[in-house]
């Protein structure tokens, strides 16, 4: 079938540690910067949201499965669980709390080996109460490999090029393996 | 008749160098025209007659020449080449003028014949021609001593044509020397060049002079190693003989020791004696005779040094001689075989009489030789006799043809008179006509004039001439008038024929015009139904179109929907997995609080707390104790906030005034006493305040 979209499933894990934003930044994306909740509200276990992207200038569509993960140590025991078979991840650190970008190793050992994954840093609005350079971010996800991105979900900045990012790397990596498969043919 | 071989010689002998003309036989023989034929005589004859400079034959056009010069001509050299099959010169000349084709055909025949000998004759026989001189002419003195010169100069010259011929005939010819010289040096050239080339060659190898020192050696070598060969092959074979010597020696010295053995000295004697006769009769009888042999043989063979080196042609020349004479030997060998199968009895006999016959033979070929001789001397005599004639008057007619020529003259005569006659009558009636056209014409004027005359009397002058004008118009109108009644009629049979052409095509047409009616209805009702088809066609395929583009539609909504349930499935699934991790952590909850289960207290130990409830209400208190606190806290915050917020402020004014006061110190110390003082006043008064 040449005509119509050709559709990828993109489960993607959200991880960070408690009160970064990672809620916020999945219902902002997911509501196209719509819905921002005013209060804060713990997630509980997981919450999912779909939502397709497609890639520019093909016929492919990227379906975004948002695993929104409740990171509190109370669902520790789950998290592998909930992270088995993810495709992609998106680790999120709260640049005014020095803790939260310590606790992104820990997080980068839960995730599944051989995934796509990206570094985000959030609230960058809070620019007097930084703490967390853009360089050592930046340091940090070339040791692990990670894309980086820095975002305010209070402010709707930039909160979709991370998603973006995971989306068409992820059809870079189908169209490689589409073509390692007809040279072997 | 001519004989095919000789066409055939002719033909080849025409085709090949110096005349390069190719002819049939048959062209040759029935198509040519005489005298091309003669043409081609007289120019083969020119070939042949090369060597002479003042050549009659050279260059001749017969078509050009007197045909009588031409058959003398062709006649005399035939003679002097000693022609005889057509007899004497008389005959020739006259089958000649007649064109006797055969005559010709063979006279070419005999002169290509034998070209080259031809050629050598006529070049010779202009300077041997005795000069024939009358008797009583030659009793005069000086006469008879130039005579003698002549003959003398003939002589010297036979001598020296001689000698010309045998060094030409030599083969060792200055040209074809010079020629082999020539290519001799062309090679030595190529060969030097050759070497300088390989030595060019051989500089550019390193070490070369070494090289062709060892090469040099290397060849010296190789013939050194021929030659040592070529020596112990000799010896070799000298080893051989001595050995065979040997032999012989040992089985000379056995005999005699045989013989020493067992035999007398009579017997050895007698032996000896022999052997002595044996070789005294070897001595006296056979060695001289062999002698004598190798004696006659070298003499032959002296002889043939010292005669003159033979040349090819001459070796020729032999070999034919010698091929005649061997069919000469064959036939007559036949013959002797066919005699001698009639009667061997009398084989004898014949052969005397054979012999007999033989000389007689040979002395009647050398008369016959001299007779041949005499009368081509005669023939060349009558030649020239010939031509003292000719040259001294025209030829007398003969009497037949003579008779012939008076009684055409005659009626020819009579002829002529008569037109004289008639030609003289016309002339008189001419001069006569001539004469009433003069009067006419004079007659003619007068009367035109006394006309002119008369009009202008009449007071119409010009009339006549306006009258004769008008009846040339009117004689043209008439003639125009002609014209044009005959293009008329020629337009109305035009039109005649054009409207019977209509006719006829109108009656070809009709049928077919009947035939075009009843296609058109036909084409018309198909056209009809036609569009019929074409409606319900069209109708039919706009339901169609729009049936499609329906169901085109209803294919795309589908499809957005199995994209949508397949997302929505996914979805769902992703969420049952979810459910299903719930569902776990439920079942093992429900087990914890059941308890009883060892891998479950287990897992409780590992995790540090039994039940999720357990846990749950353990931070729940713990919240709420945490809750309550901080709202203490806030209670706290909220009570002191506003006047800590006036206090806030009233530092703040106390800590902007030390900073301007300590700004003044500051300034008080750099700046001048005056102003110092002044300023200090102010500040004290404030203070006061």
């Amino acid at each position: 079938m040449t005509f119509g979209k050709i559709i990828l499933r993109n489960k993607c894990v959200v991880l960070g540690s408690p009160t970064t934003g990672k809620t916020a930044l999945t219902q902002l994306f997911h509501s196209d910067g719509t819905q921002y909740a005013k209060t804060y509200a713990m997630t509980l276990h997981c919450d999912t949201s779909l939502k397709p992207i497609t890639i520019p200038d093909t016929q492919f569509t990227v379906d975004l499965y948002i695993h929104d993960i409740g990171c509190s140590d109370l669902f520790a025991q789950d998290w592998v669980k909930y992270t088995e078979g993810a495709t992609s991840y998106m680790i999120v650190y709260d640049v005014t709390n020095a803790d939260s970008f310590k606790d992104v190793g820990k997080w980068m050992e839960i995730v599944s080996r051989g995934a796509q994954g990206v570094l985000v840093a959030n609230k960058t609005d809070q620019t007097s109460r930084r703490v967390v350079s853009t360089a050592q971010g930046e340091e940090l996800a070339s040791r692990f490999g990670l894309g980086y991105f820095e975002c305010s979900a209070a402010t709707n900045t930039d909160v979709e090029a991370p998603f973006y990012y995971l989306a068409s790397t992820f059809h870079q990596a189908f169209m490689d393996a589409c073509q390692i498969f007809e040279r072997g043919v | 008749m001519a004989d095919p071989k000789e066409l055939k010689l002719i033909v080849t002998a025409l085709a090949s160098p110096p005349f390069s003309r190719t002819y049939s036989a048959i062209q040759l023989h029935d198509e040519l025209p005489i005298l091309q034929l003669l043409q081609l005589v007289s120019d083969v004859m020119a070939a042949i007659d090369e060597g002479n400079p003042q050549s009659l034959h050279r260059g001749v056009d017969m078509r050009n020449e007197d045909p009588q010069d031409s058959v003398a001509r062709i006649s005399g050299f035939l003679q002097l080449l000693k022609w005889k099959d057509a007899g004497d010169v008389d005959t020739l000349s006259q089958k000649l003028t007649e064109g006797h084709r055969p005559t010709i055909l063979r006279a070419l025949h005999f002169l290509l014949k034998d070209f080259n000998i031809h050629k050598k004759r006529a070049y010779l026989a202009p300077f041997l021609a005795s000069v024939d001189v009358p008797a009583e002419f030659s009793m005069d003195e000086v006469t008879a001593d130039l005579m003698r010169h002549v003959e003398d100069l003939q002589e010297q010259f036979k001598d020296i044509h001689k000698a010309v011929d045998g060094i030409r005939g030599s083969g060792t010819n200055a040209a074809v020397l010079k020629k082999e010289i020539q290519q001799l040096e062309d090679e030595k050239q190529q060969v030097l060049s050759r070497i300088s080339k390989i030595r060019k060659r051989v500089e550019e190898i390193p070490y070369h002079e070494q090289w062709l020192e060892a090469a040099k050696n290397l060849r010296t070598e190789q013939q050194n190693e021929a030659l040592i060969a070529e020596r112990i092959k000799e010896q070799r074979n000298q080893i051989h003989q001595v050995e065979n010597k040997y032999n012989t020696a040992l089985q000379a010295l056995k005999d005699i020791r045989s013989a020493a053995a067992n035999a007398s000295p009579d017997l050895l004697f007698s032996k000896m004696e022999e052997d002595n006769k044996m070789n005294k009769y070897l001595a006296t009888e056979n060695l001289p005779k062999q002698l004598q042999d190798a004696k006659q043989h070298i003499q032959q063979l002296k002889k043939v040094l010292s005669e003159p080196a033979v040349s090819e042609r001459d070796l020729t020349e032999h070999e034919k001689e010698i091929k005649q004479l061997n069919e000469d030997i064959a036939k007559l060998a036949e013959k002797r075989l066919a005699k001698t199968t009639k009667g061997d009895d009398k084989l004898g006999l014949f052969r005397q009489q054979a012999a007999i016959i033989a000389r007689k033979k040979e002395g009647t070929a050398a008369r016959l030789a001299a007779i041949n001789e005499e009368i081509n001397t005669l023939a060349a005599e009558l030649a020239k006799k010939k031509e003292v004639e000719k040259a001294q008057g025209a030829k007398m007619p003969k009497g037949e043809e003579f008779k012939r020529y008076v009684s055409e003259l005659r009626a020819k005569s009579t002829i002529y008179k008569k037109k004289k006659a008639e030609l003289s009558a016309i002339t008189a009636e001419f001069g006569i006509l001539q004469r009433t056209e003069e009067i006419l014409t004079s007659r003619q004027k007068t009367m035109e004039d006394s006309l002119t005359a008369l009009e202008k009397r009449h007071g119409v002058a010009g009339f006549h001439i306006a009258q004769e004008t008008l009846e040339k118009v009117s004689e043209r109108k008439a003639e125009i008038d002609e014209v044009k009644g005959r293009t008329l009629e020629e337009i109305s049979g035009i039109i005649q024929k054009l409207t019977n052409n209509i006719n006829e095509k109108k009656s070809f047409l009709a049928p077919i015009i009947q035939e075009l009616r009843t296609m058109r209805s036909q084409v018309q009702e198909l056209e009809t139904e036609y569009g019929e088809k074409k409606r319900l066609y069209d109708a039919t395929m706009v339901g169609l179109d729009s049936e499609a583009v329906q169901l085109e539609q209803e294919v795309k909504l589908y499809r957005q929907d199995i994209l949508n349930d397949q997302s929505r499935y996914h979805y769902l699934n992703m969420q049952i997995g979810l459910a299903d991790i719930t569902n776990e952590r439920i079942m093992q909850e429900m087990k914890a609080y059941i308890g009883g289960d060892e891998a479950v207290e287990q897992a409780q130990k590992a995790r540090g707390f039994k039940t999720y409830r357990e846990l749950y209400t353990r931070k729940l208190s713990e919240q709420e104790n945490l809750g309550k606190s901080l709202r203490e806290q806030q209670k706290e915050v909220k009570a002191k906030y506003e006047p800590n917020v006036k206090q806030l402020a009233m530092f703040q004014d106390v800590k902007k005034l030390l900073a301007l006061k300590a700004a003044q110190n500051a300034a008080m110390l750099k700046g001048d006493r005056r102003k110092e003082e002044k300023v200090g006043q102010v500040t004290k008064d404030r203070l006061v305040l």
